[in-house]
């Protein structure tokens, strides 16, 4: 069985990746989906906790964290694309989103 | 069977939410069948369905009522947020209507979404596991993001919203996964569970104070308190006012009523190695807020560096980790909501009417045009600026006394020294307001009776609030868990 | 140990040995008469009108974001419905008000028009 702390690690390098992501990208719509691989990283760690402690409230936290993080992804992008239709006056259509 | 009774189903405890909660529910229903030059409709349902949670509450005062699995506490803490928080929940829907009609942003939906932050607001307060912590951060985060960004023609307010929102994102990850590591430390999520392994197992935990130092860094962003205070000059700035003047006073004293429950009523045995960090986030927020504020000529940019002194002010109280400090925490809030809502009303009132009305060189003369606004302002300011007999003076001094009583010496002396600092900028408002305009003063309409009564009372409670001796004894009360 | 992942292994040989006859077989078997038509991608028989690589419109994001929502919520449901049994009418009637809370979101959105292709 593969040790507790081997997805501890796991977590914690996930969750860096997405903060170092967030602090040097500077596309809006790259920048909230490394805040979503963040969230994920702490989904990880509360399922490793939960199977170590052999209690449910981690998974229920997680479940929890799943459904925010999907509300947040909609308001987000919502914002986002609001941003580039109404401020940059451009639209959407013309966003070239695989280049940054 | 699964045995419900250990979950403890206890409604009477959460019914000021489900209030607010179902009041958002019939607002989303009438928004879709009322006529649009009808929308003030709305605000008076919100308003009946706010004042009906507020009743509600005020049975909880002087209880200790836990509920769902321990996750929810119905108890005096809870009550005294609930009823400051719904207060300047009202007063804001109040001024609402007309100043949506002035600036074209009359839609059903703010409403709805100024009543799901309140939700989270009193979900926050009464919230005693990292669960209900976690959800009601997330509430009222969410609503606020698509507040800010509310007007959806201004490039201002579009960029303060996504502003809020990537931070805001940011933010919440260190909060989740400072929850994760004290959840895998201590094996429970809820505040009691955690108390309880704090308690019987001295000695230092690395991952449980890694947990904590995460989850304050999300509490003080949300709290906007330095050095996680980035946001929020940009945030109050681009958001549609009346948004600022929510925003400003709600989102802290929820956020606090968080950092109350987690710091002094679950971890005061770990005060030794939480105090340090603490202390540097007041320091600092005192420091920077009111420092900064000095180089500002936009109203709502000077307001939202003195809210972050002011955070700094109330962290003060949490430092010496007892319930006394908490209590004088707690003055503190109920002060900063009535003279910072009362001083964003003031610059909503002026917003709605003129452009750029933010801008300080607006305020020239304001007292020849506008005598009841300026002169309002003006107790605000002085009450900001801690200048008895106005409460800010008392909310401050009780705050002092706490640090003295702990012999926290330093925080005390930064304390004093920025108070000093904040004069200058709080104090040069009034001397704009008093100078005398060059050319014909411009436009005298009223700014409707809603307002005026609602910056009448923010001015009355800034002033009597100080000189009643009972509602510190309330904050007192408030704090025994 | 080892023998308990057997049935696995036949599985994965099948899987790959049916990928690999389906994808070589035909290139003996099939007919090669090269046209236009023959060369387009096959999108189930509709000819398609313009690259893969094209830019969605904005009520692609609306109707995926709305999706999102309420495909996420329906997580709470499966716990629900594995301890229904002994939660009795309680727990019927309190799904019942998360539903009757997502159903007022859904009405919300019908009516605001938000589930319109808007062109």
């Amino acid at each position: 069985m593969i040790p507790a702390y081997a997805y501890l690690w796991l977590s914690g390098i996930l969750f860096t990746i997405g903060a170092v992501g967030v602090l040097i990208r500077r596309n809006p719509l790259v920048m909230f989906m490394c805040i979503e691989l963040m969230l994920n990283a702490v989904n990880l760690s509360f399922a490793a906790f939960s199977r170590y402690l052999n209690s449910l409230d981690g998974v229920a936290f997680a479940f929890l964290v799943i459904t925010v993080a999907a509300a947040e992804v909609v308001v987000g992008i919502a914002i986002i694309v609001q941003v580039y239709r109404a401020g940059r006056a451009m639209d959407v259509d013309e966003l070239d989103l695989m280049k940054e | 069977m699964i045995d419900l009774s250990a979950v403890h189903i206890d409604y009477q405890t959460v019914l000021p939410e489900l209030v607010v909660t179902g009041t958002i529910v019939v607002v989303l229903l009438l928004d879709l069948v009322v006529p649009p030059d009808r929308r003030r409709w709305l605000a008076v349902v919100s308003v009946v369905g706010l004042a009906i949670a507020l009743i509600a509450s005020i049975p909880l005062w002087g209880q200790h009522r836990s509920a769902f699995a321990d996750t929810m506490a119905g108890d005096s803490f809870a009550a005294f947020f609930n009823v400051l928080l719904l207060a300047v929940t009202i007063l804001t829907v109040l001024i609402s209507p007309r100043y949506l009609r002035c600036v074209h942003l009359d839609f059903g939906e703010y409403y709805a979404l100024v009543l799901s932050a309140a939700a989270g607001m009193m979900l926050l307060a009464a919230a005693t596991s990292l669960m209900t912590i976690f959800l009601g951060i997330e509430l009222l985060s969410l609503a606020l993001y698509v507040l800010c960004s509310f007007s959806r023609l201004q490039e201002h307010s579009q960029e303060s919203g996504l502003k809020y929102l990537l931070l805001g994102g940011f933010a919440t990850g260190f909060l989740l996964y400072g929850m994760a590591l004290i959840y895998g430390a201590t094996g429970s999520t809820t505040l009691l569970g955690i108390r309880a392994f704090v308690t019987s197992s001295p000695g230092t935990n690395v991952l449980l104070l890694l947990g904590i130092g995460f989850l304050s860094v999300g509490l003080a962003f949300k709290a906007s308190a330095a050095p996680f205070h980035m946001w929020t000059p940009d945030v109050y700035e681009g958001a549609p006012t009346i948004v600022t003047t929510f925003m400003s006073v709600a989102t802290k004293a929820a956020a606090f009523a968080a950092v109350g429950r987690i710091f002094v009523a679950t971890l005061p045995s770990l005060e030794a190695q939480w105090y340090v960090p603490l202390a540097l986030i007041a320091v600092l927020s005192m420091s920077i807020g009111n420092v900064v504020a000095i180089t500002q000529s936009n109203l709502k940019r000077l307001l939202a560096y003195s809210g972050i002194a002011h955070a700094g002010f109330i962290f003060l109280g949490i430092l010496p980790g007892t319930t006394d400090g908490l209590a004088a925490s707690l003055f503190y809030i109920a002060a900063y909501a009535a003279m910072n809502f009362g001083a964003f009303a003031v610059v909503t009132a002026l917003d709605a009417k003129g452009e750029h009305a933010d801008e300080l060189t607006y305020w020239t003369g304001l007292f020849y045009r506008r005598p009841f606004l300026a002169t309002t302002m003006t107790i605000f300011m002085l009450s900001l600026a801690g200048i008895p007999p106005t409460v800010g003076f008392f909310a401050k001094l009780f705050v002092f006394q706490a640090l003295v009583t702990a012999h926290l010496w330093i925080p005390l002396i930064v304390g004093i020294l920025t108070t000093v600092i904040s004069l200058y900028y709080y104090l040069r408002v009034i001397v704009v307001m008093v100078t005398v305009p060059e050319g014909a003063p411009v436009e005298r309409e009223g700014v409707g009776l809603p307002m005026t009564v609602v910056v009448g009372l923010s001015a009355l409670g800034t002033t009597v609030m100080g000189l009643v001796p009972q509602v510190f004894g309330w904050a007192l009360q408030a704090t025994r868990f | 140990m080892l023998s308990d992942y057997f049935p696995l292994l036949i599985f994965v040989v099948v899987i790959v040995g049916f990928g690999v006859v389906a994808i070589v077989v035909p290139g003996f078997i099939g007919g090669h008469r090269p046209n236009a038509a023959a060369d387009l991608a096959y999108e189930s028989g509709i000819v398609p009108r313009e690259g893969a690589r094209r830019r969605f419109s904005v009520s692609f994001y609306l109707t995926a974001m709305l999706f999102i929502i309420f495909d996420v919520e329906a997580i709470f449901i499966y716990p629900w419905a594995v301890i229904l049994k002994s939660l009795r009418w309680f727990g019927v009637a309190e799904m019942g008000v998360f539903v009757a809370i997502l159903l007022v979101a859904l009405i919300y959105i019908w009516a605001k028009g938000a589930l319109e292709w808007g062109d």
